[in-house]
């Protein structure tokens, strides 16, 4: 690896060497050692290094950022005047900035060296577990990772940061067979600093395994109802994505963020807290430094049901001249209620447990609708039976006004730790 | 023609294998209500090798070109497919000789455009929608070329260049209306760069006034009923169907992971009406949106018929699913990036035209809609598919009736496209998209409007 704040100071002193007013630089560096399945045996291993250099010049408050991945001297100098003269040939705006001067820091996270033989050690017992309990399941694809991370982040204000960050991350993508009888493919994975957890034991991985297998015999609804849905942590992300995507600067520069005035109003049931938990140590890869070169903080951005923060970073936040959130969209952790996650299914009248959101985009207004995958229909409190060819219909920000509960019971993915939330008036139809 | 001349490096290359030597550049630009907000180049480059030993593959990669690079990386990979051998069953059943050779270059002939010119196109592309639709509730432009050169050598002779290019103007409006606010999309270009896709003025202003008024209608439109309906998919909607719904399926690493259509090879899976093909780089006599002359393997790139006249024919394949089902390989496998190893890919996904008009097919529905344009898409091992529909229209009586707004349809493809009862006899291509499978992809996806019966997402 080469020394990565050599090549920060090059780029620094290049942009403002070609006439930058002000600039930005982050260099990267990265190697993976990745074991891949496919069908259920080891196909691949791969090892593959990148590194990168993305620098952001402002000169007369017009702006463009440029990358890439070669770190001679001479080229990170042409890079350096390319972006300088792609900026002048931009257009002003006086929301363009950089991060202001902060006590440079180091940050490291996560173990120094791969470890390949714990890497297989793990997956082969995973696939012979699998074999083993699951005879139905083929493991389409298994990708075990390990990764390391360098990141100096730098700009023409004195901001310094390094980072070192790595990890053991994995996912495993499968689908039952019974004959000619096939389940819906479901995935899931997550991130750990010491790979001690058996990969069975972790991300919910056991239960979805159990839930694909019986996913072999679903069937179809009757009809359409307006009924309750059980939102599985393997199926929240795309809600969360919902919402705060009505927070970012491109939906409320457009004027048609649904959230755009509802700042400390509420947005979602009492009771419902959803944080961004950049620094928090449940997760096994923090994530010390912004995007835009801030240091994160752990936020709060719904608390007790009430909007803290706009997701906005520092251009965002000049632009519309409202506070900047001081953490990326990322990490996030919704607090667990008071209901055991069985006694949230015995009060569902009819509905779902919803473990998987094949959906179109939402719309503007937050609309949305799409295919329930690896779902089981409840009725009376009961599990019934898992379902196929059965559509959700709902609006994404009606849906967090009508939680009806939270489970006690959360998964932690590595980067986010959510629990099962119970939300009603959806229109749920089958054939 | 390449830059890198990897050819020097076969002596190098020993077993079985490949070096590729890839760049992938973006160039981006956005702008929002007339403010420039996104102004971005980037460049990714870098070698990469792949070994195969007794049924394991090693890859490596270093963001390096260079002999000293090439070593590496040949070393690397050795050893990577040699420790993996030791965990797989042996294999060695031949593959598909790697031996295309090819050079194929989507540079501009044209001026190059400077980041100042594509600007004040933009400002006057901008201008132009402020003036003409001044009601427009906010105003997106974006301007982007992704271009893909690479160069590949195999131990069975390959030595395959190409430059491939793609660019496109996309346009965002969106307006006011009582159930909040809608939008629409326009979008120009295709193969090549940017120099050779800024459309004219007069494709500008028919493609915008076209936008502007199903912006009109959609301000006005109704949620569809939730169901089982009778609808005529128009041919981007047909497209996505063939990528989503068949296309992903039928290849062979998602057949060996459980797909459905594991079953069904030789077996009647759609109407008689449709036949499915990916092409590589030709169709129906014309270039296809993002012609595939040779894969990331060095394999030729050949036609691939999925489904002839309703019965399932072929999947698609690398060298070695290929050799594992005893199939050819038809050049499918394609890498996204350097530091990426080739997939299973489409190329230029189809279903073919019929002989029906489609004015005739909207006139023959008492009762469904006309799905005109698409969102996103999402396949499964069902072939249960799943798009989003962006633009629609009620036909009551074989009257095209009010706007929809955004919904969802979805159905199992094997069941769905036997419900198939006319197939218009004119085609549209679309590629402005990126599948997504572990590593992104470019894709092509056509067809012609279809009748079928669907599920819709709804009220």
């Amino acid at each position: 690896m080469q020394d990565l704040n050599r090549v920060a100071e090059q780029a620094l002193g290049a942009l403002k060497k070609n006439g930058a007013g002000k600039a930005h630089v982050e260099i990267g560096f990265r190697e993976v050692h990745e074991l891949n399945v496919e069908a259920g045996r080891f196909t691949l291993l791969r090892t593959t290094v990148d590194q990168g250099v993305s620098m952001r010049a402002i000169t007369d408050q017009k702006q463009a950022s440029l990358s890439g991945n070669q770190f001679d001297e001479a080229v990170v100098g042409a890079l350096a005047e390319q972006t300088v003269i792609t900026a002048k040939a931009g257009a002003p705006d006086e929301a363009f900035d950089i991060a202001p001067l902060q006590a440079p820091k180091k940050f490291k996270s996560g173990p120094e060296e791969a470890d390949l033989d714990l890497m297989t050690e793990q997956a082969e017992k995973f696939l012979g577990e699998t074999k083993i309990r699951f005879p139905k399941i083929i493991l389409e694809a298994v990708t075990v990772q390990f990764i390391q991370r360098h990141r100096v982040i730098a700009n023409s204000n004195g901001v310094h940061f390094e980072t070192s960050q790595n990890d053991f991350e994995y996912s495993a993508m499968f689908t039952a067979k019974d004959g000619k009888k096939t389940s819906s493919f479901n995935y899931t994975g997550t991130s750990t600093t010491d790979f001690a957890t058996p990969m069975m034991k972790a991300a919910g991985m056991e239960t979805l395994l159990e839930q694909s297998s019986a996913q072999v015999n679903s069937r179809s609804i009757e009809g359409k109802f307006v009924g309750d849905v059980i939102i599985t942590p393997h199926c929240l992300p795309t809600f969360i994505g919902g919402l705060t995507n009505y927070l970012h600067v491109g939906s409320l520069l457009k004027g048609q963020s649904v959230y755009q005035d509802k700042l400390n109003q509420q947005i979602a049931t009492k009771g419902f807290n959803l944080r961004a938990r950049p620094l928090d140590e449940r997760f096994s890869l923090p994530r010390y430094v912004m995007g835009d070169g801030h240091l994160s903080e752990n936020i709060d951005i719904v608390q007790d049901g009430a909007l803290k923060t706009f997701m906005l970073d520092q251009y965002g936040a000049n632009k519309l001249k409202k506070t900047r959130a001081h953490a990326d969209d990322s990490h996030h952790v919704i607090d667990t209620g008071d209901v055991a996650l069985k006694d949230m299914i015995r009060s569902v009248k009819r509905g779902l447990l919803f473990c998987r959101f094949s959906n179109g985009s939402p719309a503007a207004n937050g609309d949305v609708s799409g295919v329930a995958k690896n779902s089981f229909y409840i009725e009376n409190g009961e599990i019934r039976f898992p379902v196929s060819e059965c559509m959700v219909s709902g609006n994404i920000p009606q849906m967090f006004m009508n939680i009806r509960g939270i489970s006690r019971e959360s998964l932690n993915f590595g980067t986010s730790e959510l629990p099962w939330m119970h939300v009603g008036d959806v229109t749920i139809s089958g054939k | 023609m390449s830059k890198w001349n990897l050819s020097s490096a076969s002596s190098k290359l020993n077993g079985e294998g490949e070096l590729r030597a890839h760049e992938n550049r973006t160039v981006q630009f956005q702008m929002i209500n007339g403010q420039l907000v996104g102004n971005a180049r980037s460049s990714n480059a870098g070698l990469s090798a792949r070994i195969f030993q007794k049924g394991a593959w090693g890859f490596a990669s270093v963001p390096e070109i260079s002999a000293s690079a090439t070593d590496r990386v040949l070393k690397q990979a050795g050893t990577n497919a040699s420790t993996l051998s030791k965990h797989v069953a042996l294999f060695d059943r031949p593959m598909a000789l790697a031996n295309a050779r090819g050079n194929k270059d989507y540079t501009t002939k044209n001026r190059k455009l400077s980041s100042q010119d594509i600007i004040q196109f933009m400002n006057g592309l901008d201008a132009k929608m402020k003036a003409k639709f001044p009601d427009l509730k906010s105003r997106t432009l974006m301007v982007y070329e992704q271009d893909f050169e690479k160069e590949v050598l195999t131990t069975g002779g390959a030595l395959c260049y190409s430059m491939l290019a793609r660019s496109y103007v996309r346009v965002y409006m969106s307006l006011d209306s009582d159930n909040g606010p809608v939008d629409v999309q326009q979008i120009f270009g295709g193969i090549g760069q940017i120099e050779d896709n800024l459309p004219s003025e007069t494709e500008v202003d028919r493609k915008l006034e076209e936008a502007y008024r199903h912006l009109k209608n959609k301000a006005k439109g109704v949620a569809p009923q939730a169901g089982m309906k009778e609808v005529i998919m128009d041919s981007k909607l047909a497209g996505i169907l063939a990528h989503e719904a068949i296309g992903h399926t039928t290849e062979a690493d998602l057949v060996m992971g459980g797909s459905v259509a594991g079953d069904y090879l030789g077996q009647q899976v759609a109407s008689p009406l449709v036949t499915l093909v990916d092409f590589a780089h030709t169709a129906l006599n014309q270039t296809c949106p993002l012609p595939v002359f040779f894969d990331d393997e060095g394999i030729e790139a050949q036609d691939t018929v999925i489904i002839e006249n309703g019965v399932l024919k072929n999947y698609m394949h690398s060298r070695e699913s290929a050799a594992r089902f005893g199939h050819k390989a038809t050049g499918h496998a394609r890498a996204w990036g350097f530091n990426d190893e080739p997939l299973i890919r489409m190329r230029n996904t189809a279903i073919l035209p019929g002989q029906d008009r489609l004015e005739d097919m909207i006139a023959s529905v008492e009762d469904g809609y006309y799905l005109l344009d698409h969102g996103n898409g999402q396949a499964d091992s069902t072939s249960e598919f799943m798009f989003g529909v962006t633009l629609g229209y009620e036909i009551k009586n074989g009257k095209l009736g009010r706007a929809l707004l955004d919904t969802t349809i979805s159905g199992i493809a094997f069941d769905m496209l036997k419900t198939v009862t006319q197939v218009s006899n004119e085609m549209t291509w679309v590629s402005s998209g990126t599948c997504g499978k572990k590593q992104p992809m470019t894709v092509g996806m056509g067809g012609p409007a279809i009748k079928c019966q669907v599920n819709l997402g709804g009220r």
